[in-house]
């Protein structure tokens, strides 16, 4: 259910930007999302596809940057790559890690008109 | 349309409502709703770094805009000023997260009854649509807000900071806040909490931190509740234990029976010494989300 919130907070703030730019219309939006944020893709293609109807991002082609997930592990400090917070240290075995990326969720570039 | 929650101008029944709960009001639509047609984030956006934005001409008409925006800024901004103003007040607030039924709502009537912290205490009660959970906080006596999300999953900041308005709490008190019983959508919205509680039930299956782990991973504590139910299911509370640590950086998991009163002194210690820290001294978690 999020994913609306999210496509919501994501179409708000390109339109902000557009109007800060005297434009009318996004022709193109690039997104950076981490793929630890727990979005689910399904749901929020079904989102996107309907909360920017009649929004100048109405025929916007958008381009997502999938950012994979990395960890610091807390105990022997490798960092390794993590498709699940319960994802273990490959060197020390120890699921004691910080998140270091994969949790970015920006609007990173707009084509605007 | 609001920037962080799902409701859609479109839709009219999806506002948001604010208001307090008194107990002995049978209905709720008897109760003004404070905020009804305010929607509550509509118009208020915060500008987005502006300065950050790097401008090139494209093809004719065409400008690309090079931009660096947290989708979730509106919310963190408002994150910042609610932890700023429970600091200023001295306060100590806590946000509760489970999925629907866990016991969110039995704990805190019981907590509110049973733990003593010499100061008051306050509830915003977070649901979809129903006012029954704040009714029965109501009647332990504590004021209480209701917020009703309509079809949000989730409560927000700029939510919390409307509430605050309406509850208006004394310098030196405790806040715990209901969210919408929802294991995944809350744990992207910090409401400038200083402590988040997640609570798993025994009838939920040991594996739930691995199929939620966002919940776990973004809490400061665990409890799992309904332990005079484990002769009658299948629960292997170490495991539980176990997928709760692996996920995340709880400074404890807590097995409680929110009805048989099992445990409770344990959850009322963590509270003390929640209470007894300096605000300062309380490493409130932003969320990196
Ligand atoms: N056996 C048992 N039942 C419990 C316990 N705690 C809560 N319950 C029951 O679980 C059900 C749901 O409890 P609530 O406290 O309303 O749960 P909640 O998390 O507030 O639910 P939502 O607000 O709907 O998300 C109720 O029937 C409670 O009586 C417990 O420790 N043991
Ligand atoms: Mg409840
Ligand atoms: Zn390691």
């Amino acid at each position: 259910m999020h994913e609306l919130s999210l496509v919501c907070g994501i179409i708000d703030a390109a339109c902000e930007v557009m109007q800060n730019n005297g434009a009318t219309q996004i022709e193109e939006i690039e997104l950076e999302i981490g793929l630890l944020t727990g979005i689910e893709w399904e749901a929020f293609d079904l989102a996107w596809q309907t909360a920017r109807r009649n929004t100048p991002l109405a025929a916007a082609s958008c381009h997502i940057a999938k950012k994979e997930g990395r960890a610091e592990c807390l105990e022997c400090g490798r960092l390794y790559s993590v498709v699940s917070l319960a994802d273990v240290c490959p060197e020390c075995r120890s699921y004691f890690k910080n998140i270091v990326s994969g949790e970015e969720l920006r609007i990173t570039a707009l084509v605007v008109k | 349309m609001c920037a962080t929650c799902g409701c859609s101008a479109q839709d009219g029944n999806n506002s948001v409502t604010i208001r307090l709960v008194k107990p002995g009001l049978q209905h709720f639509q008897n109760l003004k709703p404070v905020q009804n047609e305010d929607h509550l984030h509509a118009d208020e956006h915060p500008h987005k770094h502006p300065d950050h934005t790097n401008q090139h001409q494209h093809n004719e008409g065409n400008k690309k805009i090079s931009l660096e925006i947290d989708v979730l800024a509106q919310n963190k901004l408002a994150a910042v000023r609610n932890r700023g103003f429970f600091e200023g007040r001295n306060m100590k607030v806590i946000n509760l997260v489970s999925s629907p039924g866990s016991g969110k709502t039995t704990l805190l009537e019981k907590t509110l009854v049973q733990w003593k912290p010499g100061v008051p205490v306050y509830v915003i009660e977070g649901d979809q649509q129903t006012d029954n959970d704040a009714r029965r906080i109501a009647k332990t006596g504590v004021k209480v807000v209701q917020i009703n999300t309509g079809t949000g999953c989730h409560l927000d900041a700029p939510m919390i900071s409307n509430a605050l308005h309406e509850l208006n709490p004394e310098f030196g008190s405790v806040l715990f806040i209901e969210n919408v019983g929802n294991l995944v959508c809350p744990a992207m919205f910090d409401l400038g909490e200083q402590a988040r509680v997640v609570i798993m039930s025994v009838t939920e299956g040991e594996d739930k931190p691995l199929k939620y782990p966002h919940m776990f991973h973004s809490s400061d504590i665990c409890l799992i509740n309904k332990t005079d139910l484990l002769p009658y299911v299948d629960f292997d509370m170490d495991k539980a234990i176990s997928y709760v640590y692996r996920v995340s950086h709880v400074q404890d998991c807590l097995p409680v029976s929110a009805t048989k009163n099992t445990g409770l002194e344990n959850w009322y210690r963590w509270l003390s010494n929640l209470l007894a820290q300096n605000s300062s001294q309380v490493t409130a978690k932003v969320q990196a989300l």
